[in-house]
């Protein structure tokens, strides 16, 4: 299959597939993260998958990069079309109440389509993590409804609480953290996305799919208390392909 | 206890080798600026190279010490002094319990490093002790070290024992540096930018800019143009990568880099130059020269190999317990006085005297 490797300063190396936003490439990109991360290559310290790329971190006092590159590339080569018989769908709750979702009104404006629709096109989804970034637990998730989406706001938000579920472009996402952006904020989730001091220190994997599970205030609150006091435990489903 | 900040100083934070296994999940590495200096920190001292140390940003602090300890301090020249007389860099400095530590403006650089023989007593959180103040994980409290902190020690100086102390045998030069050469792999998407721009980054002269901090430093120089960036997908990001935003200047990520980017990488300063740049003042000219990976391996080999070598060579002296009092001494005394029916308590030996005498209520 086609993919190359190359290097990314001296103690990294990049694998690149082929350069496109999709499911089927992305999926090598995870698989060959697996792949690399079981096979106990000597020198590798850790891989940063991404949509079409695969970052390898590794020791250049340990090996150098023309070794790991031989080495990895029967790895890479072996990697087939995926057939995986399940997939994880992790169910994350949203509150797209008003309060949180500030924009809401004006897409419904925007596309000419009530509240309720655009709550329901955008929850009906299980959403692929592309890949983890920007900020802890940070997902980047593919395939928004068309019919709902936006670009971003022309003057970014100073300050964005962290759990807001926001839209921008084709993409839809959570903020872990309080943060500016620019993205249209559709909801808000209870649920913290990161925890340092708790394994897994993120709910979810590059690979696996999120799906938004429509709450109303009160659950919302209910749910904040329960995070609160390390109670609250968040739906897994494992489904059939 | 063991030390307590008195004054942190404009950002100063306690980092190691940085977090490393976990940017699969979006957090960043974090750890030291300069993984050189920190390294001969912490050699001095006898640690393992990545143990957790002080790291001090542009500005000096104060810290007071209720336990003896041995410290070393390199990076950046943070004029060091201890009761108000100046201490060498780049050695290993027995610290008294009372002692307070001072340090100014850094010189000549941007962070100087403070390792602990024994390191500090903080939590290991997801593989290291580096603070990450962006999502408050880490070092003391995810937080900069504020005043009023206290760090304890993991080992305790045993005073009656003799203790070696170590000298780095390299000249560290102390002169202003106004032209820097650094050395780059190329990038993987040098194919983003024509001929003509690589020549014109290859060719241009940048300083660092005002926006420059633990997560890169934005240079300011030579102007670049890219083709194609706008729908670039973004992807892992490694320490010392040059990106070229639409704007044209060059931003090198650091230690506290976001896991991923999406705008193209020009080249990845080479390990080996990494303490350099990131000591860089901003008067400095910086050039960039192409380098394959094959020698940049060559030159991150070699310089750890330098600082071993370096290490076998360096001077020792050896501090020999001595019949002082020391201020635990004093401390301890007065408590065992106390539990007494002791009203009056004189000790002296060769060199000192001390009186207690308790005040009925």
């Amino acid at each position: 299959m086609q993919s190359r490797i190359v290097p990314l300063g001296d103690q990294g190396l990049q694998i690149q597939f082929e350069e496109k936003l999709d499911p089927e490439i992305n999926s090598r990109v995870h698989q060959a993260a697996d792949l690399i991360m079981s096979s106990g290559t000597q020198g590798i310290k850790e891989v940063i998958p991404a949509f079409r790329t695969l970052t390898v971190l590794y020791d250049p006092i340990d090996i150098d990069f023309q070794t790991l590159s031989y080495r990895l590339k029967p790895l890479i080569d072996d990697i087939g079309r995926v057939d995986r018989q399940t997939k994880k769908v992790v169910e994350i709750p949203v509150c797209y109440d008003k309060t949180f979702g500030l924009d809401l009104a004006s897409i419904s404006m925007a596309k000419k389509l009530p509240i309720d629709e655009i709550i329901r096109r955008h929850s009906q989804h299980d959403y692929l993590i592309y890949m983890l970034g920007f900020l802890p637990g940070f997902a980047y998730l593919g395939g928004l409804d068309h019919t709902i989406a936006m670009p971003r706001l022309d003057e970014p938000r100073i300050k964005i609480p962290a759990g807001s579920v926001g839209i921008a472009g084709q993409q839809t996402g959570i903020y872990p953290l309080d943060s500016p952006g620019g993205w249209r904020l559709i909801g808000a989730t209870p649920v913290k996305l990161f925890n340092p001091t708790q394994s897994p220190h993120v709910p979810y994997q590059a690979g696996d799919y999120i799906r938004f599970k429509p709450i109303d205030r009160s659950t919302y609150e209910n749910i904040a208390n329960q995070v609160e006091t390390g109670t609250y435990h968040l739906r897994i489903n494992e489904v059939k392909e | 206890m063991g030390l307590q900040v008195v004054r942190p100083g404009a950002f100063t934070t306690i980092q190691d080798f940085g977090r490393i296994k976990y940017q699969h999940s979006g957090f960043s590495e974090a750890g030291a600026m300069d993984h050189y200096a920190l390294e001969i920190a912490n050699r001095l001292v006898n640690n393992p190279i990545d143990e957790a140390g002080i790291e001090m940003m542009l500005t000096g602090g104060s810290y007071f010490f209720d336990e003896p300890a041995i410290i070393a301090m390199t990076g950046g020249d943070c004029q060091p002094h201890l009761n108000g007389k100046k201490i060498p860099m780049y050695q290993g400095v027995m610290v008294q319990a009372g002692d307070q530590l001072t340090t100014k403006a850094i010189k000549n650089g941007r962070f100087s490093y403070l390792a602990l023989a024994g390191g500090f007593d903080l939590p290991i959180v997801m593989g290291s002790r580096s603070t990450s103040t962006r999502y408050l994980v880490g070092g003391f409290e995810g937080k900069p070290l504020q005043a009023g902190d206290e760090l304890a020690f993991r080992q305790k100086i045993d005073l009656d024992q003799p203790h070696v102390l170590r000298k780095w045998a390299k000249i560290i030069r102390t002169d202003q540096i106004n032209e820097l050469t650094l050395r780059v792999v190329m990038g993987p998407h040098i194919d983003m930018f024509s001929a003509d721009q690589v020549k014109r980054f290859f060719g241009g002269s940048y300083q660092i800019s005002r926006q420059a901090d633990r997560m890169g430093y934005r240079l300011k120089g030579t102007r670049l143009e890219t083709e194609m960036q706008a729908n670039m997908l973004s992807e892992g990001t490694v320490f010392g990568a040059i990106q070229v935003p639409p704007e044209g200047q060059p931003i090198v990520l650091l230690a506290d880099r976001q896991t991923t980017g999406g705008y193209p990488i020009i080249g990845v300063v080479c390990t080996a130059d990494l303490g350099k740049l990131v000591q860089c003042p901003d008067r400095c000219i910086i050039k960039f020269k192409m380098i394959t990976v094959k020698q940049a391996q060559t030159l991150i080999r070699k310089q750890k190999e330098n600082i071993r070598v370096t290490i076998e060579e360096m001077g020792t002296t050896t501090v020999e317990p001595t019949d002082d009092l020391s201020f635990t001494d004093v401390k301890e005394l007065i408590e065992a006085i106390d539990l007494t029916q002791l009203t009056l308590f004189d000790y002296r030996n060769h060199k000192s005297k001390i009186t207690l005498k308790k005040h009925s209520r």
